[in-house]
């Protein structure tokens, strides 16, 4: 009987991949990338909430019943490295037997002093924030800045469940409104600890910053959801000082004791935001963003060395964004990665490995998810796909991996903008505005075939501009991967 | 911690059978439901990958007669003895002594401690055996005496009348270590096994949600509020149940499992130079010392550390301090429970207060015993 039944599970599965392999066969993504399931240890439940590799090349990964294990790849080995931490979300090595992990309570420094291979030291590098108890206040981090300073972010809670009876922090009445809302400090707040473990309120009006990722040049980004007060998800680059519009957490902005942040009137709320680089539409493309990493593989992992890949919780997708600065300010365009090639759902850590394979912890948390851990592998070819999307004072220029079927390229009907936009109000989500067809009125090929600049009959700030990119194939035949990119258009040219 | 994936589907499969064994077999209407034919019942073991039987204990009715069927559906080869109670180590020596001549007679030595054995079956192989169970209720092996088997390949045929008195699987003495600790890390709900003392960091009751759940030997437990530094409460009896928190978003608390019979009631309670100057304190952390946390906070330049530890006599526990840097008078403030000892290894009892020199305050220790 026994036997019987391992024998169905094994062919039910086998058919499910086989299947996957007919669908993936075809599109152009697989050839490219491949993705594998790792084997992780019996009784683990796999939440992933942090990846990293240690110098050793080793991979460590917490999870949200509080453990640290360690996995060597070779021996296929799981070791237990640290455990009881609460619902860990983020993790750095620092060394072979030293790493920092972001608990729900404290950034821990935690340390296998004897060098036995398990923790013996778990030191609070801080824990100058509030806790109310209520489950949505997740904390995010730590991205290490070149000076050794912390940046951690605070998710708020949620209006779906209340606070405890004894907190930690002081409990604010104003942070309490509101559909997601910060009762204690800094809820909604990415917060900045330097080494010497002073927590500097850094940047606040944010609602789930799942994830923090520090560019070369110091430059913070940090996702945000799509909910009360985001029409849709969003990735922000984050400077001191600046509120990015999810409002309850302006209660802990100094200068604010008496001022109720959710009677303030929206267009002041509107006018003291700072604008998100990139927003990505909700639903069909992106529902819940988490973590950001940049490509410094130097192109172990394929033509996208600096650019940001992004996890996607409710898609099996991992989103691809392409940052330029306008007039001194962040903004770009935002394209699928990968979405099939067997990825699961659930998509919350990414880390590379020194090998230059990108590994995706997953989770579900109680939300629609997957647990897992899996690992993408570049299988050296140069996938057929937009590498760069950037705007020009006429309209976009795109870069190709490839040299370009110019018939195909020079049509400029063969690329079809749509723009819109997302209302900022308290309300849950948005309608998309504004929907407006664009066309392109020229496609000008470049010598090289690799670049198409594309001239808009209208191009204005304040508008998503989607396109969809129909019938445009490499000079070899290779067709495009993912052919639907989305530039947030908050600045011009100038 | 060692995992590989040998293990992890070596641990499927027990579980998987366990599960078998638990809904039909352990089912007491058909252990004792069927007395008139000549076997009483029947039970299917298997000999499976990683040295082991796929059920590693079952039970028989005093009396009765039970057909053992062994089916070898590892790669290797496999007999299965019923020894008498106590004497597995023994018969498994004494099998080992057999050498190259153990083969002709499937490893089974002459002994009167074998009670009923099967021939060494290869992959494949299948074998039957009746056991007519004596009257008596007691516990007996079954084992693989193939060479370098029989210290991890056994289980236990439980006869007994009380089938609700079996201990529970990851406890049981009876069963091989190795999936006593398997059950165990299954049941608590990590890829280890939960031995005390053991620490968790979780949404607990009566308390800050900066919560830490310690686990102690001899099923003492306690809270320990790093959002505040202190210790909460003390319990006796286990120590969490922690599935409503972690079956979804954690909107529960974890459960105490047991009975609390100490409650701090003082809050922070340090007293530095004054009887009444409660000093800002800071959490810094913890330390494992033998698997308990030793957490060190700092009030003011003083920088504290606590260890807690079960006592000799339990319910009871002592908390360990050492503080650095004291050049003031310390009180220490008790808190009021019913029908508990206290006892102070230094300084004296003020009404509710300890006072203590700064000399006294480097290190002393507070015993708290239940005379419930």
């Amino acid at each position: 009987m026994k036997r019987t039944v391992l024998v169905i599970i094994t062919l039910g599965w086998f058919f499910v991949t086989l299947a996957g392999c007919q669908q993936e066969a075809t599109t152009a993504e697989s050839t490219a990338y491949s993705v594998e399931t790792i084997e992780t240890p019996e009784g683990l439940s796999v939440e992933t909430g942090g990846l990293d590799f240690l110098p050793d090349g080793r991979l460590v990964a917490c999870f949200r019943r509080g453990e640290v294990m360690v996995y060597n790849e070779d021996t296929k080995q799981w070791d237990l490295f640290a455990y009881g931490l609460q619902d860990p979300l983020g993790i750095t090595a620092v060394s072979n037997h030293e790493m920092l992990v972001m608990q729900r309570a404290e950034l821990t420094r935690i340390t296998d002093t004897d060098k036995d291979g398990k923790a013996d030291l778990y030191k609070t590098i801080t824990d100058d924030f509030g806790m109310s108890g209520n489950y949505h206040e997740f904390a995010y981090g730590p991205e290490i800045d070149k000076h050794g300073n912390y940046y951690i972010a605070m998710n708020t809670a949620s209006a779906l469940a209340g606070v405890y009876d004894i907190i930690r922090g002081q409990f604010s009445p104003a942070g309490r409104k509101g559909r997601m809302y910060s009762a204690v400090p800094y809820r909604g707040w990415v917060l900045k600890i330097t080494p010497d473990g002073k927590t500097i309120p850094w940047a606040s009006g944010l609602r789930s910053p799942n994830g923090l990722e520090m560019d070369d040049e110091g430059n913070l980004f940090v996702p945000d959801n799509q909910g009360d007060w985001l029409g849709t998800s969003k990735l922000y680059h984050i400077e001191r000082d600046n509120f990015y519009g999810h409002a309850p957490s302006l209660v802990w902005e100094e200068g604010f004791e008496d001022i109720e942040p959710l009677e303030l009137p929206v267009p002041v709320l509107n006018k003291m935001r700072t604008k998100a680089a990139v927003q990505f539409p909700h639903g069909f493309f992106v529902n819940s963003p988490t973590q950001p990493l940049i490509d410094r593989t130097g192109g172990k992992f394929g033509p996208f060395s600096g650019q940001m890949f992004i996890g996607e919780m409710n898609h099996k997708r991992i989103v691809r964004v392409m940052l330029e600065e306008v007039q001194g300010r962040f903004q770009g365009a935002a394209v699928s990665f990968i979405d099939s090639t067997g990825l699961s759902i659930g998509n919350n850590r990414l880390a590379f490995s020194p090998e230059g394979d990108l590994w995706v912890g997953q989770n579900d948390h109680g939300w629609s998810g997957e647990q897992g851990i899996q690992r993408i592998t570049w299988n050296g070819i140069v996938p057929m796909e937009v590498l760069n999307m950037s705007l020009t004072k006429k309209g976009f220029e795109l870069a190709f991996t490839k040299p370009v079927n110019s018939e195909a390229a020079e049509n400029p009907s063969n690329f079809i903008f749509e723009r819109y936009y997302y209302e900022y109000h308290q309300a849950y989500g948005s309608d998309r505005y504004g929907i407006e067809t664009i066309n392109v009125t020229d496609a000008e090929v470049a010598r090289d075939n690799k670049t198409v600049k594309l001239t808009l009959e209208k191009l204005d700030p304040g508008f998503i501009y989607g396109l969809r990119i129909n019938g445009l194939s490499s000079q070899q035949g290779d067709t495009l991967s993912h052919n639907r990119l989305f530039y947030t258009l908050n600045y011009l040219k100038k | 911690m060692k995992f590989n994936k040998s293990s992890n589907r070596s641990l499927a499969l027990i579980l998987l059978c366990y599960l078998i064994f638990a809904t039909y077999i352990l089912s007491p209407a058909i252990i004792y439901g069927q007395s008139s034919s000549l076997v009483d019942r029947t039970v299917e073991l298997k000999a499976v990958a990683g040295l082991k039987y796929d059920k590693v204990r079952f039970m028989v009715s005093p009396g009765s007669t039970v057909r053992i069927t062994l089916e070898n559906v590892d790669e290797m080869m496999h007999n299965m003895l019923i020894v008498k109670p106590e004497t597995r180590v023994s018969v498994v020596k004494a099998a080992e002594t057999m050498g190259e001549r153990g083969v002709e007679h499937d490893f089974i030595p002459k002994s009167s401690n074998v009670l009923e054995s099967t021939p060494l079956l290869g992959p494949g192989g299948q074998a039957s055996i009746l056991f007519k169970v004596p009257d008596k209720e007691t516990v007996y092996p079954y084992v693989c005496t193939y060479p370098a088997h029989g210290m991890v390949m056994y289980g236990a045929i439980y006869a007994t009348r009380s089938p609700d008195d079996l201990p529970p699987l990851d406890e049981d003495p009876n069963i091989p270590e190795q999936v006593r600790n398997q059950m165990a890390a299954s049941m608590s709900l990590h890829p280890y096994p939960r031995d005390m003392p053991t620490l968790t960091r979780l949404f607990m009751p009566e308390s800050s949600p900066a919560a830490i759940a310690v686990g102690m030997e001899k099923e003492q437990s306690y809270n320990w509020d790093a959002g505040y530094s202190f210790l909460r409460y003390v319990w006796d009896g286990g120590y969490i149940d922690v599935a409503n928190q972690w079956d979804g978003k954690a909107h529960e608390v974890a459960k105490i499992k047991g009975d609390i019979y100490y409650r701090n009631t003082t809050g922070f309670p340090f007293r530095v130079s004054h009887q009444d100057s409660v000093p800002q304190h800071e959490f810094q952390g913890y330390r494992m010392i033998d698997g308990y946390p030793r957490f060190k906070y700092d009030m003011g330049d003083i920088t504290v550390s606590e260890l807690i530890l079960p006592a000799q006599t339990t319910p009871g526990f002592r908390i360990e301090y050492v503080l650095e840097n004291v050049d003031q008078p310390i009180w220490y403030a008790l808190s009021d429970n019913d029908e508990i000892r206290v006892e102070v290894s230094k300084g004296t009892i003020e009404g509710d207060m300890v006072k203590l020199t700064p000399d006294q305050a480097q290190e002393f220790t507070i015993s708290i015993i239940s005379e419930e």
